[in-house]
């Protein structure tokens, strides 16, 4: 299945675009879409940290998700670095 | 968004700006004798260094669920006699320009204070809001902020908050 992946703050200036589009298997959990961005990070962004990645969580646009939640039915996620509004 | 005695906005700097006029306006009821305002704006300087401007990034429907939260957090905590308003900017701001208004109203001083903390911290720490700073020198970097933690949607550490 295909999962739309919005990239904020720092995420955004690896690539030219707001949002990414990655495959995983059908029922896949958060783990495994961490797996994939890993994969597709190191092939597409060459100023891409691997640090960033491990201190990001992953969210739908009501909650932060867990490593083991089953990805939402919408596929439709958001790659959040560290904050700092305010 | 919200209760009625809570709004939750975000500011598209394009179209519209902050106002602290309004958040007290909100807040304001015949009975309550205290409100408390906090108004974060953008500084000339970090770590040093001369800033010219700063761009918040946001993942609006997420943050105004962080701001609600937050809110709702307050009154379990401070009484449910509070109004609260909460007002975050987006896109790219000068120096001086607002970035952030909370306000919150109560009966009394006491209570004024501690929800209008409690909720600014929150949106700092909680809510999906990315600064990017832009120097004097001409770069620009991404604040490296707090991480957060899966569920709570409360900061995943604890370190010394300068910020």
């Amino acid at each position: 299945m295909k999962v739309e992946l919005s990239l904020f703050g720092a995420f955004r200036s690896f690539g030219p675009t707001a949002s990414i589009a990655l495959e995983l298997e059908p029922d896949a959990q958060v783990g495994a879409l961490r797996a994939a961005l890993a994969v597709y990070a190191q092939s597409n962004w060459p100023d891409f940290s691997p640090g960033l990645l491990a201190c990001s969580v992953f969210a739908s646009a009501s909650s932060v998700l867990r490593e083991s939640d089953v990805i939402p039915e919408d596929r439709r996620l958001a790659i959040l670095p560290p904050v700092s509004g305010g | 968004m919200a209760a009625d005695d809570i709004h939750c906005m975000i500011a598209d700097i394009e179209t519209e700006v902050l106002d602290p006029a309004r958040a007290l306006e909100f807040v304001s009821d015949p009975g309550f004798g205290g409100i408390a305002l906090f108004v974060g704006r953008v500084r000339d300087v970090n770590i040093g260094r001369s800033v010219t401007g700063v761009s918040y990034d946001m993942f609006d429907p997420l943050a105004l669920n962080i701001f609600a939260e937050a809110a709702g957090e307050a009154k379990a905590s401070c009484g449910p006699r509070l109004r609260v308003y909460v007002g975050h900017a987006k896109g790219r701001l000068g120096v001086g320009e607002l970035a952030v208004v909370v306000a919150a109203g109560t009966p009394h001083r006491d209570e004024a204070f501690r929800a209008c903390r409690s909720v600014i911290e929150a949106v700092k720490h909680r809510a999906p809001i990315w600064k990017q700073e832009h120097y004097a020198e001409g770069d620009s970097v991404w604040s490296e902020g707090c991480s957060l933690c899966p569920g709570s949607g409360h900061v995943a550490t604890e370190h010394a908050h300068g910020h």
